[in-house]
């Protein structure tokens, strides 16, 4: 997994640097950018960012319209916004579309630290979640046609004799393709097979969503 | 004294002879212009010289045989004879008298005549009376002209209603006419020296100015005075004229001898225009106000940078010190110091912008009680000075809400301005309870309350009233106004409670999902 990577985004170059320096007191390392549009051609930096403080009036692309852009292209990084600035639409704008939190300026450097330190552990745990889906994910792919179906009636509740009957092999065959699904799944019981089953069907459906 | 030899009049007995002495008289008053006539009353005959009948248009020969008093025009007869008279017996002890005689071409002519008795008899009858007549027509006719345009204008002023004041600079007097009289509230028929009016009733701070105009007038440099000042009235108050004058008569050597003019009331409109210079000059301060506001905004906008600057480079050093360890500490406090300044100059820069901005808040997600323990740490010198005690108590895990910070800082700081106002005459303990708790329908509810003694009646009804104040130096805005904000965030402000114990205001704010 990528090391957790904070990005900075403020055209005001004091600002900017006093905000990467004050970030690196976590231990976290920060890359910063003078202007959205720099950010946006940066594929690794938008790859590895856990977390985006960004100002909101710069010149060229405002700090919202970043967080849109970023929002069309499916990264969905926790932002905070950090401005001087603030009216009523653009706040309420901001909020909607899912920041992390509106900072104004001068703020009290502790709650942008805590800020991000909790941005940083949220992105973790869902890069963590969405990590662990694409392994089981694979581990699922890597069943046989046969092997599904035999999983799709152990999740079932189907005895051995029942995925028998129902798929026309031997119960000796199943018990085969029952052991291989276990090991292939790693999973070491029932529960935790359908657990995993479950949790990923619904995982799916929210990933979608 | 000899006579000069008449030309066609019956010859006298014994004409003494012309003599050099006699030729001088003769010469000096044919140049003067003027007519000669010699009367002896005994024999009733008349000589007049040739320039007696030219002045009147007739030759020599006819003015010998006119008869003076059928020339007397008939308005000027009765005083022409009336002073003859008084001089023939001795009433007077010179003849001097002014008239119009007709002439040959059946004009008028006005004739000043001048002469004595010489020789009386010794009972005292007059028996012999001298004397000349002065062609007076083209000096009349000024003087009439003169008399004329003063009557016409005196109509003419008189039918206008001005005031009017004729002031005798060297002798001193002034006269003023009833209305002026009435507009300094001047009694009575009693005369007006100059000097009571001017410079003595002039307001100071007019002084000079009219002084100034009437100087400059009065040497000739301006053709009028024309000038508006404040005259002392009788009951002591002032009161706008408008004052016009000029220079009617002047001496030989150009100084002003007498002055006539106008004067006006005109201080209700002299009030109103001041009232609206004082408006334009307001509305002028307010306009610099707005710009200074805007300017300031915008500074604050730019300070907030650096400062933001500061406080996060202050909290670098800070945190890479903790790696330093003990080593560090004489160089902690400074720095924590340099931040607290950065914070301190952030919430005047922050209050800046409370005051001059208008129009839409400038929101985001606050949290409650950082709010109300910024207000009350920024109130603490006058609840000290109050002696009131503050308890806040705020629930826990209340969520934030959508707001303009400054605007809320606003809202508490003038309900407990008011707390503390409410408590002032308290001599038991001075409490100022601030709560917080969620509300219903998701908001977060707070509420101020003071000890003191309950809303005064007049604003019981409303206190939220726009210029419902029951303070004396009070504008009545502040809860208008924060009723304005509250609902502008969304909530509601009103009155909890108010008894003689104390009174509880109470407000809501949306709170902020997640």
């Amino acid at each position: 997994m990528d090391d957790p990577l904070v990005c900075v985004v403020d055209d005001d170059d004091a600002v900017r640097l006093s905000m990467s320096l004050l970030i690196e007191t976590l231990g976290l390392p920060v890359q910063s950018f003078a202007s959205a549009l720099e950010v946006l051609s940066d594929e690794e930096v938008l790859r590895r960012a856990h977390c985006l403080v960004l100002d909101v009036r710069m010149p060229g692309l405002s700090g919202v319209g970043l967080q849109e852009r970023l929002g069309r292209l499916g990264h969905t990084l926790p932002i905070i916004f950090v401005s001087a600035h603030g009216d009523v639409p653009m706040v309420a704008r901001a909020m909607r579309e899912g920041a992390f939190d509106f900072l104004q300026k001068p703020f009290n450097e502790q709650a942008l630290l805590d800020r991000v330190q909790e941005a940083v552990q949220f992105a973790a745990a869902r890069r963590a979640a969405r990590a662990r889906l694409a392994e089981i994910q694979l581990r699922v792919d890597s069943l046989t046609a046969r092997e599904s179906d035999v999983m799709a009636g152990m999740v079932a509740g189907r005895l051995n004799k029942q995925i028998a009957e129902d798929l026309g092999i031997s119960i000796k065959t199943v018990e085969q393709h029952r052991a291989r699904v276990m090991e292939k799944l790693q999973v070491d019981s029932l529960a935790e097979l359908v657990r995993l089953v479950v949790g990923m069907g619904l995982s799916e459906a929210s990933k979608n969503g | 004294m000899a006579v000069e030899q008449p030309q066609a009049i019956p010859a006298e007995a014994d004409a003494p002879p012309p003599d050099a002495a006699a030729e001088r008289w003769r010469l000096a008053l044919e140049a003067s212009g003027d007519g000669v006539w010699d009367w002896h009353l005994a024999s009733g005959h008349e000589y007049r010289s040739p320039l007696w009948g030219a002045m009147l248009g007739y030759t020599p020969d006819e003015t010998a045989g006119l008869e003076w008093r059928h020339l007397l025009h008939p308005e000027d007869r009765d005083e022409a004879l009336r002073r003859l008279e008084a001089c023939l017996h001795g009433s007077t002890a010179a003849y001097e008298a002014e008239f119009r005689l007709l002439g040959k071409d059946g004009k008028y002519r006005w004739v000043q005549a001048r002469g004595r008795v010489c020789e009386r008899s010794a009972a005292g009858d007059p028996v012999r009376f001298v004397g000349t007549h002065r062609d007076i027509s083209v000096a009349h006719a000024e003087i009439e002209n003169l008399r004329k345009s003063e009557r016409l204008w005196r109509f003419a002023l008189e039918g206008h209603g001005d005031a009017r004041w004729d002031w005798s600079i060297d002798g001193g007097e002034i006269y003023v006419s009833p209305s002026f009289r009435s507009i300094i509230g001047l009694c009575g028929n009693r005369p007006v020296r100059g000097n009571d009016i001017w410079p003595e009733r002039l307001h100071p701070a007019d002084l000079r100015r009219a002084m100034a105009v009437f100087d400059a007038h009065l040497r000739g440099r301006e053709q009028i005075a024309d000038v508006e000042f404040r005259l002392r009235c009788e009951d002591g108050a002032y009161r706008w004229v408008a004052v016009r004058g000029k220079v009617m008569e002047r001496n030989a050597a150009g100084q002003a001898l007498r002055m006539t003019g106008t004067v006006r009331d005109v201080h209700d409109r002299h009030l109103a225009v001041e009232r609206e210079k004082r408006q334009a000059q307001e509305l002028a301060h307010a306009g610099r106000l707005i710009h200074v506001g805007e300017m300031a905004t915008a500074l604050a906008h730019e300070l907030n940078q650096p400062l933001t600057a500061i406080r996060n480079f202050s909290g670098v050093v800070l945190r890479r010190l903790d790696a330093v360890g003990p080593l560090a500490d004489p160089l902690r406090e400074p720095l924590q110091m340099i931040a607290q300044q950065a914070l301190r100059a952030g919430e005047i820069v922050h209050r800046v912008r409370g005051f001059v901005r208008k129009g839409r808040p400038v929101t985001a997600p606050v949290a409650i009680g950082s709010v109300v323990r910024s207000v009350v740490r920024f109130m603490q010198p006058d609840l000290g000075a109050n002696n009131v005690r503050v308890v806040v108590d705020l629930a826990e895990g209340l969520p934030r809400v959508l707001a303009d910070r400054v605007q809320l800082e606003q809202v508490l700081a003038n309900l407990i301005r008011n707390a503390i106002d409410a408590m002032a005459a308290l001599t038991g303990e001075r409490v100022l309870r601030i709560t917080a708790r969620p509300g219903a329908d998701g908001c977060v509810e707070l509420a101020v309350a003071d000890k003191g003694p309950g809303l005064a009646d007049a604003i019981r009804a409303d206190p939220f009233l726009p210029f419902a104040t029951t303070k004396a130096d009070g504008v009545g805005l502040g809860l208008a106004i924060c009723r304005t904000i509250v609902e502008n965030h969304g909530g509601r402000l009103w009155v909890e409670h108010s008894s003689p114990t104390g009174t509880t205001f109470c407000f809501t704010l949306p709170a902020l999902a997640g």
